[in-house]
């Protein structure tokens, strides 16, 4: 008989995606249907790029991450307890890839050094790779729409946001995975602890301590 | 206090996160007065306003996504897992065994949940033999086929009619679909979401 048909494509001439909860979706893709972990991915794929492009600051590096990270989930969300964990599950698969990463250029000495906890914490110069190298100047195509009105607004904003991306690398790699975590994925506090496995406490300390670390770098502190 | 141990201070002795959490709030009487919360204030100011255009910047920016690649090489990965996974054998002609994988089977058992308002199918568990858990066996037996399926309910519907209700609508679907017939349908209903 032909199964195929028919039970290929049932689901989504009834019920779209987009009206589901998510914890719906998760369980779906848990079971390993492929329209509902598509639909995952087109999600979630963006936000894991930018916190992995932020750690990185290496644009195909960071699609590594992206890749391998959805790849370990794939096969790991049957095993999930539930669907609420899938997101910190997501985060911190994707933070962990990060780190290894970054400790395994520690170990290449060939690299660029600047990344190393202590000297990056000394203020160590600023890597350039990946920004002037990257895609021609990428960091200008896109026109803040706050500021696009006023050119010298907008040239400012945009160097002070440069000047932060170039700054948050240079902040050790636990702190700054905290910070972005919180200050520009917006994730609240118990789910960093979540994410990044240490106590909620600890997780405070290294957000208070980058974000002085970063604030002073903006400009002189007291 | 051995909680904020590991608290950077100002000068002052005040924490940092402190005078974070209040810097929506018009300074205190301390703030007005202290040189180093005065300055710790401005400085992370501008920094939470850089960060937020940081934020939104790079949010919306599309070089900060990965490439279409990315998700193409995700999901091929995925599929030739799927073509990997258990099937069950629906019916044997002079050409071979006509099957159909248990994705194939949990889809069919979505839709048919997905017929009647107020149901979302989530998990779909398919067993052959009822009380062993999962042991994975290579196929699944076509004329034993046991379910448990966990649903989301939106808030308001009457569940005991509506499992019935759903009960029915698979084994008709299921049945119409691949002539299996279900030994056993066991519905789980896990959440309530707002109709």
């Amino acid at each position: 008989m032909d199964s195929t048909h028919d039970s290929d494509e049932a689901g989504p001439p009834v019920e779209a995606l987009d009206d589901l909860d998510e914890s719906t979706i998760v369980s779906r893709a848990q079971d390993g249907d492929l329209e509902a972990f598509e639909w995952l991915v087109s999600a979630h794929q963006g936000g894991v790029f930018r916190l992995a492009f932020r750690m990185l600051n290496d644009h195909a590096e960071a699609e590594d991450v992206v890749q391998e990270t959805f790849i370990a989930a794939w096969r790991s969300l049957p095993g999930l307890s539930s669907p609420q964990a899938f997101i910190s599950w997501l985060y911190r698969s994707a933070t962990n890839k990060c780190f290894d990463l970054l400790r395994s250029r520690q170990r290449r000495p060939s690299d660029s050094t600047a990344f190393d906890t202590e000297q990056g914490a000394a203020g160590g110069p600023i890597p350039e790779q990946g920004w002037k190298g990257g895609p021609g100047g990428r960091v200008g195509t896109a026109v803040g729409s706050r500021t696009a009105q006023d050119p010298a607004l907008h040239h400012e904003a945009e160097a002070q946001m440069r000047a932060l991306a170039d700054l948050l690398q240079t902040v050790p790699e636990g702190l700054r995975a905290c910070w972005l975590l919180r200050d520009v994925h917006e994730f609240s506090y118990a789910e960093i602890a979540a994410i990044v496995q240490i106590p909620e406490s600890t997780v405070r300390g290294r957000i208070a301590r980058a974000r002085r670390f970063l604030a002073e770098g903006m400009q002189p502190w007291r | 206090m051995a909680l904020n141990e590991d608290q950077p201070r100002l000068g002052c002795g005040r924490i940092i996160d402190d005078v974070w959490a209040s810097i929506d709030q018009p300074p205190t009487v301390h703030e007005q007065t202290c040189p180093d919360c005065q300055s710790a204030r401005l400085a992370l100011h501008q920094l939470e306003a850089v960060a937020g255009s940081l934020r939104e910047r790079d949010r919306d920016d599309p070089a900060l996504q990965p490439g279409l690649r990315v998700k193409e090489a995700i999901m091929m990965v995925a599929r030739a897992e799927v073509r990997r996974s258990r099937r069950a054998p629906l019916a044997t002609t002079a050409l071979g065994v006509i099957d159909i994988s248990e994705q194939a089977l949990s889809g069919l058992i979505r839709f048919a949940a997905s017929t009647l308002p107020g149901v979302r199918a989530r998990r779909c568990t398919i067993s052959s033999t009822p009380g062993t858990p999962q042991s994975a066996p290579a196929a699944v037996d076509a004329g034993n086929v046991r379910i448990t399926l966990t649903v989301a309910i939106a808030s308001g519907v009457r569940i005991p009619a509506t499992m019935d209700l759903l009960r029915e609508r698979i084994n008709a679907v299921v049945q119409a679909q691949t002539s299996i017939t279900m030994q056993q349908i066991d519905i789980i209903v896990e959440d309530l979401y707002d109709f």
